[in-house]
């Protein structure tokens, strides 16, 4: 099999730059929600 | 939506969150169109913060991160991990790059300061770069040899779906 190590997609459609963008979505909120329980048990 | 999740300490007051975000059944069969035959696989996407994102971090919580990420990805034998680069803006600012390309290069110096323990384990990596100039994401996918089949599936998929 070939081998590979880097993939480059340059020119995305809009479903995959659509993807992308609710990745970073839930990335930031998901991270938000997570860092928040962890302020509030570190500073009580 | 299953998550695994750390608190990495500094020992200098901060601290690195680290979470495992694995992919639900409905995004495994339809964005990255994996086959029947791998429903078993599991496919996690690591997310990274500084805790207090205005204080500088302790550059050993980078290294426990890099443990923290093998010893996880060695306790899931079906899975495979990817790290999509936040565009999120950075408190600390670091004017002369952008914030995912300052992420981008202290990921990817993380990873190649842990490339001989990663090949010792068997691990392999490739890097997917998507985007014209002026938008670009980064992301690096982890994975074992006798996954690489499903590797080059979605790498066909993603070229060819997503032209």
């Amino acid at each position: 099999m070939e081998n590979i190590d880097c993939i480059r997609i340059s020119r995305p459609s809009n479903e995959m730059i659509d993807f992308l963008e609710r990745t970073q979505h839930r990335k930031k909120a998901q991270m938000d929600k997570i860092c928040e329980k962890y302020h509030k048990l570190i500073k009580g | 939506m299953n998550t695994i999740e750390t608190l990495i300490p500094d020992n200098k007051g901060n601290h690195l969150v680290v979470v495992l975000y694995f992919y639900d059944e409905i995004d495994k069969r339809h964005t990255f169109q994996i086959p029947e035959d791998y429903q078993n696989l599991e496919i996690a996407d690591i997310n990274i913060r500084k805790l207090d994102l205005e204080k500088p971090l302790g550059l050993k919580s980078l290294f426990k991160l890099c443990d923290w990420l093998i010893d996880q990805f060695m306790m899931f034998p079906n899975a495979i991990f990817s790290f999509i680069c936040s565009m999120e803006d950075l408190a600390l600012r670091h004017s002369a790059i952008t914030p995912e390309e300052y992420r981008w290069k202290l990921f990817e110096a993380l990873y190649h300061r842990s490339l001989k323990r990663l090949q010792s384990l068997d691990i392999n990596s490739i890097s997917i770069i998507v985007g014209p100039e002026g938008y670009q994401a980064d992301a690096r996918i982890f994975y074992r040899p006798r996954h690489s089949s499903i590797v080059h599936i979605v790498e066909s998929h993603l070229k060819n779906k997503y032209r």
